[in-house]
């Protein structure tokens, strides 16, 4: 009698359990445990392993977090070295398609979407659903945590200044603005020689030469596949472009400048508009150099941006980048102890605490509000957030926006009317890569020699395309066709 | 005839100088003969995420690509210039620098000059590309300022096609030339001081005793440091002409090196770049054995 109780007990509990999990309950993450975690990551700064945010996170959650971190530059480079080398980090950031194309296809990535249904992680499953998100899965399946951009967007600086100085309105239109710069020039307020409109490298330009192409990237036409760069209306973007740099509104160095020439230009009035990122770091610090060159001058930013014939439109890439992923060859405990962290940091508060730090050492509370302090951000962090804010969500630090112009840029282009997007970012095929490479050295050679009247682009437009045809585009439009088609991405239609 | 010595005795009784001797060796093995293994690289599909074991045999494809890249012809032929301007312009000029400095009297002028002209050596070329990017903007330029004082148009020394390979020519004869010039100043030691005395008694003036003593002295020197520059016609200069290239002189600026980097490694075509790097080493070492040759047939002692 007592062995059939017992049994028709076990089966009620197994009943139970079933039940439970079928309605959705999670695995607990065991913390019993302590583990140690190799996060490796580009920063702007070192970040020792008795970081204090590190070290609270490491209390937290029972882990030894050693932080290795590289400069930008060397990162792609160094990351590959350690995955040729068989010594994966357990959690790295991935800024290279074809590396982390290979990572998925070679089954060394860690199943993220399979962690976050079973732990019940909300905070990554939130992300994965942003807008576009899905766009970063691999056959549905997340093999790394989307990392938003935020409001990181180019945009343009101006001399409100001389705006008011000289009468000028704010441009409606891309001609309005052409006539902007021909006053500024003209008058040159500073009396610095000043050129219109100063900028580093023609990729900024292409973002804006979305008002005249109306998409970024790739669109359909006649139900065939078009690139922008062969489009017709980008040709008359080029030439847009090109009557500024001939008429010298445009900097001749557009082309030589690196960012922090560009910007010095625009600090010492050397330029009356500048194009970089118009966030909130930036905006200060070159509100801040404008500042110390003319206390008097005042800067300003065109928002919303120029309309051309396809309205005021922004090109970017999808708006994610160098997201985290996670070594696929570790147990299940560590796997789901990492995922439980970047959860946390996924969270309100995890935001907040990667934003504002400890009170006292990274904050203070002003008024009731909490104040970053700037000298842990100049030379702790070497930024708005500390790293494991920018390991989560690089885009949190948004809500730290309090000018005005920056506020009204991120709400602009927060809207989708305002943006195209190209939606082959994410896309990784190693016939693409090669293809891609060869259009690239093509396109910069004629859009270099158009923009400088080296070359004509009326006499020189058919030779031009005829160039990206014959080495690849429409097979490119091909691959782009059929990645499309299975992302489920529906192109926009051209013309 | 006394019997020869084992070789490992041999070894042993002169350890200490086997000892100076092993860590160059182990440099040579480590950093130069290993990697000659990967050179497979050219010939196999292979992705950082594989075993070069398991990546797959592709033939001559990346060669193939190499060659037919649209911008590989133009690397090759910049690549090719600049290298003979470098040899005729920034070649001479250490010799000329040491036969200089080995004329002048005073040893504590001589080792101050000799340290400034081997100071630009030690400044790195984005250091110098970031001078060099100052001087010669167009807005606020040194240069432009001056030329402007005499009415000159603002020149875009930095944007003009014609002038990146001179600035290039001339930037490295500034940083390279002291610093080059150490190794023949090295070999000028080893003339014998009689010669000059016995010139003097026969009546020859400076520039016979530097012509006939001196150069003839340091000729084995030089024909050596040429045939290696010879064997280098297809390489060098990534640092200064990465640091310096820019999109508008990139079809008169860009070299085998940066092509490489450019479309190779920066976008992990691993193939491409062992490929286009295995064609550098393979006409650089043909550069070199015919050199070699040619010096040897004009009664040098060459290289080998």
């Amino acid at each position: 009698m007592k062995k059939w109780l017992s049994m028709l007990l076990s089966l009620c509990l197994l009943l139970i359990s079933a039940g439970a999990l079928c309605e959705g309950a999670t695995a607990e993450v065991d913390m019993s445990e302590p583990l140690d975690i190799e996060v490796m990551a580009y920063f702007v700064m070192d970040v020792p392993a008795d970081d204090a945010i590190v070290q609270a996170l490491n209390e937290k959650f029972n882990v030894t977090i050693t932080p290795t971190i590289t400069n930008i530059d060397n990162y792609a480079q160094t990351l590959s070295m350690r995955i040729a080398s068989g010594d994966l980090p357990d959690w790295f950031r991935v800024n290279d398609q074809a590396v982390f194309g290979q990572l998925v296809e070679d089954n060394m990535l860690l199943n993220v979407t399979q962690y976050a249904d079973k732990y019940g992680f909300e905070n990554i499953k939130a992300q994965c659903a942003l807008p576009n998100a899905n766009m970063l899965a691999n056959d549905g399946v997340f093999y790394r945590i989307p990392d938003t951009t935020g409001g990181l967007n180019p945009g343009i600086y101006i001399r409100q200044d001389w705006m008011d100085e000289l009468g000028l309105e704010q441009p409606k239109t891309w001609e309005d603005f052409r006539e902007v710069l021909e006053v500024f020039v003209e008058k040159d307020p500073d009396g610095q020689g000043t050129t219109g409109w100063t900028t580093y490298g023609t990729w900024i330009l292409d973002l804006f030469s979305t008002s005249w192409t109306g998409y970024f990237g790739w669109a359909t036409s006649d139900g065939q596949m078009m690139n922008m760069y062969v489009d017709p209306n980008y040709k008359e973007a080029i030439k847009f472009w090109a009557g500024l740099y001939a008429d010298k509104l445009l900097d001749p160095e557009v082309m030589v400048n690196s960012y922090e020439q560009a910007m010095q230009k625009m600090a010492t009035g050397r330029a009356g508009a500048f194009s970089m990122n118009l966030s909130t770091v930036w905006w200060s610090n070159n509100v801040s150099n404008l500042a110390q060159y003319d206390p008097e001058a005042k800067m300003g930013a065109l928002i919303p941006l120029p309309e051309g014939p396809k309205g005021a439109l922004l090109g970017r890439p999808l708006g994610f980048s160098a997201d985290s992923a996670f070594n696929g060859d570790m147990d299940e405990t560590h796997a789901a102890r990492m995922l439980a962290i970047m959860d946390y940091l996924l969270s309100d508060e995890g935001r907040e605490f990667t934003l504002y730090g400890i009170e006292g050492q990274h904050h203070e509370v002003v008024d009731g509000k909490k104040v970053q302090k700037t000298d842990v951000l100049n030379k702790e962090w070497g930024q708005l957030q500390h790293l494991f804010g920018e390991l989560a969500d690089f885009g949190s630090n948004d809500m730290l926006a309090e000018d005005q112009e920056v506020i009204d840029w991120y709400n602009w282009v927060a809207d989708p009317a305002n943006v195209r997007y190209d939606m082959t970012t994410y896309m990784y095929d190693e016939e693409a890569v090669t293809i891609n490479a060869e259009l690239s050295e093509i396109r910069n050679n004629y859009l270099v020699s158009f923009i400088t009247g080296e070359m004509d682009i009326d006499e020189k437009w058919d030779e031009y395309t005829q160039a990206m045809n014959d080495a690849g585009l429409p097979r490119l439009g091909e691959i782009v066709a059929e990645y499309c088609a299975d992302m489920g991405v529906e192109l926009p239609v051209a013309g | 005839m006394p019997a020869k010595r084992p070789l490992a005795r041999r070894i042993y009784a002169h350890r200490h100088i086997y000892l100076f001797v092993l860590p160059g060796l182990l440099f040579f093995l480590v950093f130069r003969y290993y990697p000659l293994y990967f050179l497979q690289i050219a010939f196999r599909n292979f992705r950082v995420t594989r075993p070069l074991s398991a990546s797959p045999w592709v033939g001559f494809q990346y060669f193939e690509e190499v060659f037919t890249s649209v911008s590989f012809q133009g690397a090759l032929v910049n690549t090719l210039v600049l290298n003979l301007l470098k040899l005729l312009i920034c070649f001479p000029a250490p010799i000329l620098l040491a036969l200089m400095l080995n004329e002048l009297r005073s040893p504590l002028y001589k080792r101050g000059v000799q340290t400034i002209l081997y100071l630009p050596h030690f400044v790195s070329w984005v250091v110098i590309a970031s001078i060099l990017t100052n001087l010669l903007s167009v807005q606020g330029g040194l240069f432009n300022k001056i030329g402007a004082l005499f009415g000159a148009e603002p020149v875009m020394f930095l944007g003009e096609k014609g002038m990146f390979k001179i600035i290039l020519v001339l930037s490295d004869l500034w940083k390279e030339s002291g610093y080059g010039a150490i190794i023949y100043l090295a070999a000028l030691t080893a003339i014998d001081p009689q010669l000059y005395e016995a010139a003097d008694i026969d009546g020859a003036n400076r520039f016979q005793r530097m012509w006939h003593i001196t150069l003839a002295g340091i000729k084995e020197t030089v024909v050596v440091m040429l045939i290696l520059r010879v064997g280098a016609m297809l390489g060098g200069s990534f640092d200064q002409v990465q640091s310096l290239i820019n999109p508008q002189v990139q079809a008169a600026g860009d070299t085998l090196d940066t092509f490489v980097y450019r479309l190779g490694i920066s976008q992990n075509r691993y193939g491409f770049a062992a490929a286009a790097g295995l064609f550098n080493s393979v006409v650089a070492a043909i550069l070199l054995f015919l050199s070699d040759r040619f010096a040897k047939r004009l009664g040098e002692r060459g290289l080998f």
